[in-house]
């Protein structure tokens, strides 16, 4: 996407900006487009007889193109898994706006959401939990394809076929129970109900993470193959930096509910601006014996998103904190083509 | 591409799928000889009330005074009663009866419960609230006195043991379904369901509770036992069948004074049947059990 | 120079179940030298866990340990009476587990556990325990020792649960420090801490470690030599930088080359196929269905364990054309 875009769409966003933004190139809708999202969960603590405001999200702006795929990244109490569940209107933003195709999901009346959002799809970490267990491979295919109004008895069977094509299974794993499957197996069984909707965006909420090792990278050249040949964008979910950096075109990530740094993954990766990001990018462990290197080690524990730290939610633990991180929040600027972060360093 | 017809599995094709599903329950119950016994016993059971009519030697409403009160004999094997009726035809006659009596009961409790306690642990809130409460005060009562106090009201006969049976098993089958849904809200496939555009009462009876059918089903075969019990009580006492239909219960109501004159076998046989019939249910129920029991599941 | 701590021999674990008999573990050989840091390197269904928790002989019904023995400085523990395997569990053995908030035990306080772990191999006194476990809390990292020792495990973070393992690991200066998974679940800085951690404190009591982890970045930065186990039998074993520079299994090299890494761009191959389950163990060499260079031998005999370098073991039938 065009620094123009970023330019307009992203810096000085005011909550009063109604309309959805335009891809400059062909002046159609982003795919989605989150403005100012924010999630708090009030959680009732029965000992203490109060409520606690959970700050999951806050203000948090981002947008994905067609057939691109943008990376969230972020440890846990970043609130990337809220971000993802609130683009789809799972859960309901305390405030902000989710635009799908130009359309205010947030605005819409349950009916016209339920219609809409089908061409949104989920992917979720456990494929074990998301497929019903008594549903056999073809029960759950047949039901998604009922619901994507497949309405011809036949032409749901060929579907289904289909599907399992598409994903790399065999015709006669139709019948097979969840139980029955490997765990690759059933993500992919998880992927082919989302592809019977045709969806033009597919948000995948850490799909490898309970995978093996070596059926991780088969279930991401999968998911590669079939951006390629349809076309659907993807946010990718995840903690696993590696993953993320091979399969992404752009990247966010997240700290404590807000965004920190977003820009192309290739970049972002070869110069990590803000500090956090830095500092997770070198804690990944490298599987190089012969590299000698001193990685720089995060001090501390990621704070409560009960109580987030004053100014910059990162001062706590920040290598390169100055005084005024404890009192100034930093706001995402543009600090470089097609980079934008949020820290008090480069203001 | 595979043929569309070869694709569509053949009612064989899917009992063995659905056997597969279940054949770790299946395992289980095999493991177990008591059960086996039980599932035995049931079916026996089973078998002689639906062939009744062709088994039975006499007409159990058949009076025949020439013959009463004679004791077991190669004529009545089980011997007659006061009017000269034959016992064995009649215990045979009142086996449909109990039979039917229970599982209507049983089914129309199951049916009221778990929609009650589905509804109630979906929509928690007010829906939820209410409905423990209504289901606490039922249970507050002890069983059999609501029961009797209901059949009083409603008088007796072979249907209000039905209404009245059931409607003091809703609540057990209304707080397990509740529970169980209470879980399975947790579990992804119901966000699946969400995302897909489903609507309430797709997720709940279509999604949810078909995993939530075993601990409904080992609940159901426990409560044959005590519909049994229950219908065979409330008719002991006069307020179910009314004679000269014949019914376990009764018949041993019937029974009763004349066991001091010696006369043991009308009390005894139809007790004797239903005592079998029960424990054949509780056996089958503990293996259930065993089924559902996580400890083993693994 | 013979300094060998431990020494696995044709080390067979089955688990018998309603399904059969899940061979988890079907003859694996390997020694561990004293000092080193051994990595144990496996996918699920590999048996890697439990040949971790059977050098603690810790394996419950169903599982047993069928055949084969582990040897511990000369004694074996496969045939200890239990009392002599409790005293050395936690005192010269001790194991570090995963998902430390679920291992710990969520009713006593985490002081309480730490203590009870001490006193049971030493038998010091209330305050000398209470010093020890202050002095190995500072150790590793924990400001208010105080605080801490009073928190339940679900009141504290999973890095500070696993910094409370660790210590129940090395209080009592273990010769054997078995790590089963130590990082996974945990956040990628987290991670950082405590590999760092692990590391500081296994070189300050100069203890040796068994590391088990799919991990494969981090068995490259920590441990000395790897052993490769896959549906429970062994692939490979070599020092770390033999491995990693010249792989000669099929698996791992497949493995290496499926891994994506933030240090290289290339695209990560996948590996065809899944990993086997324990009931289901392909015939002959347990990888053969998912290797490009199977031949018929690979289906029906299973490769022995074969020294083509010194120190550098694969069990193979064509590591020859292979390499």
């Amino acid at each position: 996407m065009g620094d123009e875009l970023l330019n307009t769409s992203m810096v000085d966003v005011k909550p009063e900006f109604p309309a959805a933004s335009s891809d400059p190139k062909t002046g159609t809708p982003l795919l989605l487009e989150i403005k100012n999202l924010t999630k708090h969960f009030l959680v009732r603590r029965p000992l203490f007889k109060d409520k606690v405001v959970v700050h999951a999200v806050d203000d948090v702006s981002l947008f994905v193109g067609r057939g691109e795929t943008l990376g969230l990244v972020g440890e846990s109490g970043s609130g990337k898994t809220t971000v993802g569940r609130c683009a789809l209107l799972l859960i309901r933003p305390t405030s902000g706006e989710v635009y799908f195709e130009g359309t205010n999901l947030v605005a819409l009346k349950s009916e016209a959401l339920r219609s809409l959002r089908k061409k949104m799809q989920m992917v979720f970490q456990d494929p074990a939990d998301s497929l019903n267990p008594r549903f056999t491979c073809r029960a759950t295919l047949l039901d998604a394809l009922g619901h994507a109004e497949v309405n011809d008895k036949r032409k749901r069977l060929e579907r289904s076929v289909q599907l399992l094509e598409q994903v790399g299974l065999e015709t006669s794993d139709l019948d097979k129970y969840p139980h029955q499957f490997s765990g690759g197996q059933q993500q992919r069984v998880s992927i082919a109900r989302a592809l019977a909707f045709d969806p033009h965006l597919l948000i995948l909420d850490e799909p490898t993470a309970s995978l093996d090792v070596s059926v991780k990278t088969q279930i991401t050249q999968l998911l590669g193959q079939l951006q390629e040949k349809l076309g659907h964008s993807y946010v990718l979910i995840s903690h696993d930096l590696s993953n993320v950096k091979h399969v992404s075109d752009r990247v966010a990530v997240m700290y404590l509910g807000q965004i920190v740094e977003v820009g192309n993954t290739s970049e972002v990766f070869a110069n990590p601006m803000h500090p956090y990001t830095r500092v997770l990018i070198e804690s990944v462990p490298i599987p190089n014996p012969f590299l000698v290197r001193k990685p720089n080690v995060l001090k501390g524990e990621i704070p409560s998103p009960i109580s987030p730290p004053s100014g910059c939610r990162f001062h706590t633990r920040c290598p390169k904190k100055m005084d005024i991180c404890s009192q100034v929040e930093p706001l995402l600027k543009s600090v470089a083509p097609n980079r934008l972060v949020a820290c008090n360093l480069f203001d | 591409m595979a043929q569309i017809k070869t694709l569509q599995p053949s009612l064989f094709h899917s009992i063995k799928t659905a056997f597969k599903r279940y054949d770790f329950e299946f395992y289980l119950l095999r493991r177990n000889p008591l059960t086996m016994i039980g599932l035995v016993i049931i079916v026996i059971v089973i078998l002689l009330g639906v062939f009744a009519p062709t088994i039975a030697p006499y007409n159990p409403l058949d009076v025949a005074p020439a013959v009463r009160l004679q004791g077991p004999s190669t004529q009545h094997w089980m011997g007659t009663d006061d009017y000269g009726r034959d016992i064995l035809s009649r215990v045979l006659y009142a086996t449909r009866v109990d039979l039917s009596i229970a599982f209507s009961a049983v089914t129309l409790a199951a049916v009221i419960g778990v929609t009650l306690g589905a509804a109630a642990g979906f929509m928690r809130g007010g829906t939820d609230e209410v409905t423990m409460r209504l289901l606490d005060i039922v249970q507050a009562f002890p069983a059999f006195i609501l029961a009797m106090g209901l059949a009083v009201v409603l008088g007796s006969g072979q249907s209000t043991i039905v209404y009245v049976v059931a409607f003091i098993m809703i609540p057990v089958f209304a707080r397990l379904t509740r529970s169980e849904i209470l879980s399975a809200r947790e579990r992804g496939y119901t966000e699946v369901a969400r995302c897909m555009g489903a609507t309430n009462q797709e997720i709940v009876f279509k999604q949810m509770l078909p995993n939530c059918m075993t601990p409904i089903l080992v609940q159901y075969g426990l409560s044959m036992s005590y519909a049994f019990l229950d219908a065979a009580a409330l008719s002991f006492i006069g307020l179910g069948v009314h004679p000269p239909q014949a019914e376990w219960g009764s018949m041993v109501n019937q029974g009763v004074g004349f066991i001091a004159s010696g006369q043991w076998w009308m009390s005894f046989f139809p007790g004797l049947i239903m005592a079998i019939t029960i424990l054949g249910f509780n056996l089958i129920a503990d293996g259930f059990r065993d089924v559902f029991d996580p400890k083993l599941r693994n | 120079m013979d300094d060998t701590l431990l020494r696995v021999s044709d080390l067979k674990i089955h688990f018998f179940t309603y399904r059969g008999i899940a061979k988890a573990v079907d003859g694996i050989s390997f020694d561990v030298q004293r000092g080193e840091a051994l990595g144990l390197v496996g996918e699920s269904g590999s048996g890697k866990t439990v040949t971790g928790m059977s050098v603690l002989q810790i394996i419950q019904l169903p599982g047993k340990i069928v055949s084969g023995d582990i040897v511990f400085k000369g004694t074996s523990l496969v045939t200890m009476p239990e009392d002599q395997a409790r005293s050395l569990r936690g005192g010269k053995i001790t194991m570090i587990f995963q998902n430390p908030r679920t291992s710990l035990n969520p009713v006593l306080t985490i002081g309480e556990q730490i203590d009870r772990v001490y006193r049971q191999h030493t038998g010091c006194s209330a305050k000398q325990t209470q010093e020890r476990r202050f002095e190995m809390l500072e150790k590793v990292g924990i400001g208010d020792s105080i605080r801490f020792s009073k928190n339940y495990p679900h009141q504290v973070s999973g890095g500070m649960c696993q910094r409370a393992m660790i210590v129940m690991a090395i209080i009592c200066e273990p010769e054997l420090i078995i790590a089963d998974e130590p990082t996974t679940g945990l956040d990628v800085t987290i991670q950082r801490q405590i590999t760092e951690l692990l590391g500081e404190m296994r070189q300050r009591i100069n203890a040796t470690e068994i590391l088990i982890t799919h991990d494969l970045g981090v068995v490259a930065e920590t441990c000395d030599r790897i052993v490769v186990m896959y549906a429970g039998l062994l692939m490979e074993i070599a020092t770390t930088k033999d491995l990693f520079s010249r792989p000669r299994h099929p698996y791992t090299i497949g493995l290496l080359k499926s891994i994506p890494r933030v240090d290289v761009d290339e695209e990560p191959i996948p590996l065809p196929g899944y990993v086997p389950n324990a009931y289901s163990r392909p015939a002959g060499c347990p990888f053969h269905p998912r290797c490009q260079f199977a031949e018929e031998i690979c289906r029906q005999q299973e490769p022995a364990l074969q020294e083509i370098e010194e120190g550098h073991f694969v069990a193979c039938h064509l590591v020859e054309e292979v390499g």
